[in-house]
């Protein structure tokens, strides 16, 4: 028996995760009906021929973009935490961090493969277009944004899985943290909706803020989910 | 000196204000099988459990296959197979998909060969295909057994092993338990059924309330149990 490398234990938790939810696709299901119908419910408040829609667009996407990203990050631990998978994994010889970047890394594919439809269906409801020069700058936004929201929500997932409520409290956690880089990500989707690049400011800030984040995982999950389910 | 499969010592367990473990000092030897019977909420699942590495005591010292668990437990956690009351496989994968996967965790060589003697060994050799969801409570407790198996640990740590099994699934644990000890691995068995553990253990403990109150011979721990030492 030879003790396999970080990376590949990391390769191997991450092309379980994607099995395991090609066979279920209740994560991407429910983020994917989530993110929908808050469109659309949104696309019954504001036309598109409204003069709002051009001072809000880019908070309507953000806030769809949340809400549906949220249900992932819920289920990131949540469905592994009650079929007892998580144990299991918790006793393998698997580094905490590993297993922190793994589940980071796949959430954040789900989403982000979510924002992608979600976007285009946006554009189609709203009747926007993203001009051709900030489109790149716009999704690289997007994809950053989006990792920062995984890395933090993941996080607080270990933490309230198995809380009474864990799920409410997520999100009573989760939003006001997201607050400072979900403002940041507005505005420069926001700047990019109207043909203007975001700018390095915004782009620190949101690089800054997944620093922040992916280097507390590292350091703060063993103690997360050290003691987990803790039973007589 | 012996040396020693697991030592325990002064080991305190909180949960909130209450003690699932006050005071615990307990060890066996390498090669042995350990019984630790007691009544439901005695502390058994709560020490098995940091014999895992799943739980950290609130004070004191364990000792596993001589690695402390105040240091970096992931070389142990390769070295140990533990069996608890849920079979920790994903329900919609098929067995031997579910197996595979953990032996690559563990880097099991020949991974489709293992688990396939381990399945077999195990009465699951015609259900690899088969999604874990379709399995009765026994059949996932089988399971179970052969994740734990798939990296013949030096240790085994198992929590009620025989619950849900039928007779001859039962006798299929008996063996795969004299097996291990045979091959000069350990075992700790948590269980309630006094008669099996008696016969199959070579060292037992009772637990009352989060301590230890008797420790010994398993036929006579049995006994003690049964009288309600426990």
């Amino acid at each position: 028996m030879t003790a396999p490398s970080e990376l590949r234990l990391f390769r191997t938790l991450v092309a379980w995760d994607f099995l395991r939810e090609m066979r279920r696709r209740t994560t991407l299901l429910s983020m994917g009906v989530m993110g929908v119908i808050t469109l659309f419910l949104f696309s019954f408040a504001i036309r598109p021929e409204d003069a709002v829609l051009a001072n809000t667009r880019a908070g309507i996407l953000w806030v769809t973009f949340l809400l549906a990203a949220t249900i992932g990050i819920d289920r990131a631990f949540r469905n592994d935490a009650e079929s007892g998978v998580l144990e299991g994994l918790l006793l393998a010889p698997v580094g905490r961090a590993t297993l922190y970047y793994a589940r980071v890394t796949s959430t954040f594919l789900f989403v982000a493969s979510l924002q992608a439809l979600l976007l285009v269906l946006f554009l189609l409801l709203f009747n926007q277009e993203i001009p051709r020069a900030t489109l790149a700058p716009m999704l690289a936004i997007v994809a950053a944004t989006s990792l920062g929201f995984v890395a933090v929500g993941v996080l607080i997932s270990a933490m309230t899985w198995s809380l009474p409520a864990g799920d409410v409290l997520l999100r009573i956690l989760l939003f006001p943290m997201l607050l400072p880089v979900f403002n940041v990500a507005v505005e420069a989707t926001d700047k990019a909706f109207a043909g203007r690049a975001p700018s390095w400011l915004h782009v620190g800030m949101i690089c800054a803020f997944d620093l922040l984040f992916l280097g507390a995982g590292h350091l703060l999950f063993e103690h997360l989910v050290k003691d987990s389910g803790g039973r007589t | 000196m012996t040396a020693q499969a697991f030592q325990v010592r002064g080991v305190w367990k909180r949960f909130g204000g209450r003690d699932a473990l006050s005071n615990v000092t307990l060890s066996a030897p390498l090669g042995s099988c350990l019984a630790l019977l007691g009544h439901n909420g005695s502390g058994k699942t709560t020490l098995l459990r940091m014999l895992a590495t799943l739980a950290t005591p609130t004070e004191g010292d364990v000792t596993v296959l001589g690695m402390s668990l105040r240091d970096d437990v992931r070389a142990l956690r390769s070295r140990i197979g533990v069996v608890l009351d849920r079979h920790l496989l994903p329900r919609d994968f098929p067995l031997g998909d579910a197996l595979r996967m953990y032996a690559g965790l563990y880097g099991v060589q020949d991974a489709a060969d293992r688990v396939e003697e381990l399945a077999t060994r195990l009465g699951l050799g015609r259900r690899l295909d088969d999604p874990v969801r379709t399995f009765s409570r026994g059949m996932g407790q089988r399971a179970s057994i052969c994740r734990a198996l798939l990296h013949d640990p030096e240790l085994l740590l198992l929590d009620e092993p025989f619950t849900g099994l039928d007779a001859r699934a039962m006798d299929v644990t008996d063996e795969v338990i004299r097996a291990t000890i045979a091959a000069g691995r350990s075992v700790v068995l948590v269980t309630h059924d006094l008669e099996r553990a008696a016969r199959l253990a070579t060292h037992a403990a009772v637990l009352a309330d989060g301590r230890v109150v008797f420790q010994g011979d398993p036929a006579e721990a049995a006994a003690a149990a049964a009288r309600g030492a426990a």
